[in-house]
């Protein structure tokens, strides 16, 4: 449903608020003296995917202490892993989701002490936080 | 610098547009009424419908979220039959009516009362509010407000959302009962905030905000601002691991006996600085007890809560301010000092959404401590702590307190007696029974606290001893919470 806001035409006072599907004409504020304005809600900073898109060395960074053994495996697999994501401009912590979790899930098999919660459910920072203006 | 009162009831001041039609018997169409069964309605309008008087009180039923049926008497027995459509139909809440009688004048002149129809139309309606006054939407009914998604950001001084009329409590408050009293009920899904307070210092008082049961991106229940406090507020999601039940967007924020069951957050907090605090809330069901935005330090306090029942109770976090007493199952780490364990088996009955405690000796019961801006109530409204005849007495923790059976604490009232002469005996009587509430010698005053209230009568002698003085006798009354004086004036017995 809608909420209308009803100001008197002369003095442009709100006078009443309703909420209805569409506008009534209630007694004594007739459209002829009043207006019925439909209220579109004020835009909201919400959180979207794209507010949980990192850099990439963002990304690196949450290894913490386990970072640098990552970057410097010589295992082929974790090589691999590595490569995927250094090719990317930003890493979708929430469009991404489950593909990343596997990805932490084969680092942590390989040996790598490494909390996949904190990982991606961490919201990122202002610093974390890619610009795509910035490149 | 000015509080401006507005009430919020169903239907508003205008009340809403209905529509008549036959389906075995009188009903009536409104798009997501909201009506609970049982409330009453006075019809107006251009022509009445067959059967229907205006003026008259009926009482409605709800037959589905659109359509409802009309009843001659509150228990719904006589259904109102079908007779003819009228036309120009407006029903308006009978509680409404009433309150306008007691308290006229409370909410604006008579005709044009600040009286709407959800939280909505008060949050669009009071847009124009001066920063030099203080804003109050009280919620007089209980009803399901359907409302997708507000943000209140009125520019008032401060606000308060409030179940309460002249102060006290309404029908629109849910005494701690999951789905009673007035209910922000969202049915249309969607990525943001049911309730996005970015006004600073809006309080929000015993209401309940709930996802229904729809499919859709899952949204977000209250989310508070700077300075804001959320008391006695039951926030329930879909159960599907989605959303945020209760955050503290804005710095200094606060929750107080809150309540969130079926979010992916039971409670949350923004990124790091915002020092919010969270006491005596209880969070079940969640993904998260807790889970917070922040990589760094969250810069929150943690008193007396209970997160249990969730995937994971308590989320790893760095920088808690003073936190202590929160409740956990075994193998949690509950934040601060002094972790309580406990088990879903503590609740009442935790299949059924009960959540207060089970037994006097669960380990929820007086294991709380006090801190600074506690409240004197749990989300039941019922003391805390709560009155344990003469047994001990502390604090629980979670929202609600554990009832010992012996309802409140029992008022107290004051006798002071002063100027009494040295070595003189006093003897304090009631007056109903002629119970002694004194007998001793107390030296020059006295001051006795009694629980008795009502009329009583004071007989002081000094007679043993030279100087003697004559009987002095005097009488009062106590009253609750109060001190009755009494200057005693002997004469000698020459």
């Amino acid at each position: 449903m809608s909420t209308w806001q009803v100001t008197h035409r002369l003095t442009g006072e709100v006078v009443y608020a309703y909420t209805a599907d569409e506008p009534v004409e209630w007694p004594g504020m007739e459209y002829a003296t009043h207006n019925h304005l439909l209220q579109v809600p004020e835009a909201v900073q919400e959180t979207t995917d794209a507010d949980w898109r990192i850099y990439v060395g963002a990304f690196f960074d949450r290894f913490g202490s386990e970072k640098i053994g990552i970057l410097s495996s010589e295992d082929a697999v974790v090589q691999a892993l590595i490569k995927d994501a250094s090719v990317r401009q930003y890493i979708g912590l929430k469009e991404r989701r489950d593909e990343l979790a596997q990805m932490i899930g084969v680092l942590i098999v390989k040996g790598f002490t490494l909390d996949v919660t904190a990982i991606l459910d961490t919201e990122p920072t202002e610093a974390e936080l890619w610009q795509p203006s910035i490149r | 610098m000015a509080t401006v009162h507005s009430l919020v009831c169903w239907g508003g001041r205008t009340g809403k547009s209905v529509t008549a039609s036959n389906s075995s018997g009188l009903i009536f169409t409104s798009t997501n009424h909201g009506l609970r069964d049982g409330t009453g309605l006075v019809f107006s309008g251009t022509t009445a419908p067959g059967n229907v008087t205006f003026g008259t009180t009926y009482y409605a039923k709800s037959l589905s979220a659109n359509t409802f049926a009309i009843y001659t008497e509150p228990e719904l027995t006589n259904r109102v039959a079908w007779s003819s459509a009228g036309s120009g139909v407006y029903a308006k809440s009978k509680k409404m009516l009433d309150y306008f009688d007691q308290y006229a004048g409370r909410w604006g002149d008579v005709g044009s009362e600040r009286c709407y129809d959800g939280l909505a139309s008060w949050n669009t309606a009071r847009a124009s509010a001066l920063p030099t006054d203080e804003e109050v939407c009280e919620i007089g009914q209980a009803f399901d407000d359907n409302i997708a998604n507000i943000t209140i950001g009125i520019p008032c001084g401060a606000a308060r959302i409030e179940t309460k009329v002249n102060g006290q409590y309404t029908e629109a408050y849910h005494n701690g009962a999951i789905g009673a009293g007035y209910r922000v009920y969202r049915t249309s899904m969607g990525n943001n905030t049911t309730i996005y307070v970015t006004a600073q210092r809006v309080t929000v008082d015993g209401i309940t905000v709930q996802l229904a049961a729809v499919a859709g991106y899952a949204p977000n229940g209250l989310y508070l601002g700077a300075l804001g406090k959320a008391i006695n507020v039951i926030s329930i999601g879909r159960s599907d691991g989605n959303g945020t039940g209760l955050r503290a967007e804005g710095q200094f924020s606060e929750f107080h006996n809150c309540l969130s069951i079926g979010w992916e957050k039971g409670f949350s907090s923004a990124s790091s600085y915002v020092y919010f605090s969270i006491y005596n809330c209880t969070a079940v069901k969640n993904t998260y007890g807790f889970q917070t935005g922040s990589t760094t330090a969250i810069y929150g306090k943690f008193y007396n809560n209970i997160f249990v029942g969730n995937t994971t109770n308590y989320y790893a976090v760095t920088g808690l301010l003073a936190s202590q007493n929160n409740a956990g199952v075994s193998g949690d780490t509950p934040y601060g000092t002094n972790p309580i364990t406990m088990a879903i088996t503590d609740f009442l009955d935790y299949a059924n959404n009960d959540f207060r405690p089970a037994l006097s000796t669960s380990p929820q019961v007086d294991s709380g401590v006090e801190y600074y801006g506690a409240l004197a109530y749990d989300i039941a409204d019922a003391e805390r702590p709560n009155y344990n005849n003469g047994g001990a007495e502390a604090f629980d923790i979670g929202c609600y307190e554990y009832d010992h059976g012996y309802g409140d604490h029992p008022a107290t009232s004051h006798i002071s007696l002063t100027n009494i002469v040295s070595g003189s005996r006093v003897l304090i009587t009631r007056d109903d029974t002629s119970a002694v509430l004194y007998n001793d010698v107390p030296g020059a005053s006295l001051n006795l606290e009694t629980g008795y209230i009502g009329n009583f009568t004071v007989r002081i002698r000094k007679g043993s001893a030279s100087p003697v003085y004559r009987e002095f006798t005097a009488g009062g009354t106590t009253v609750a919470d109060q001190t009755t004086s009494i200057k005693v004036l002997q004469q000698l017995d020459e």
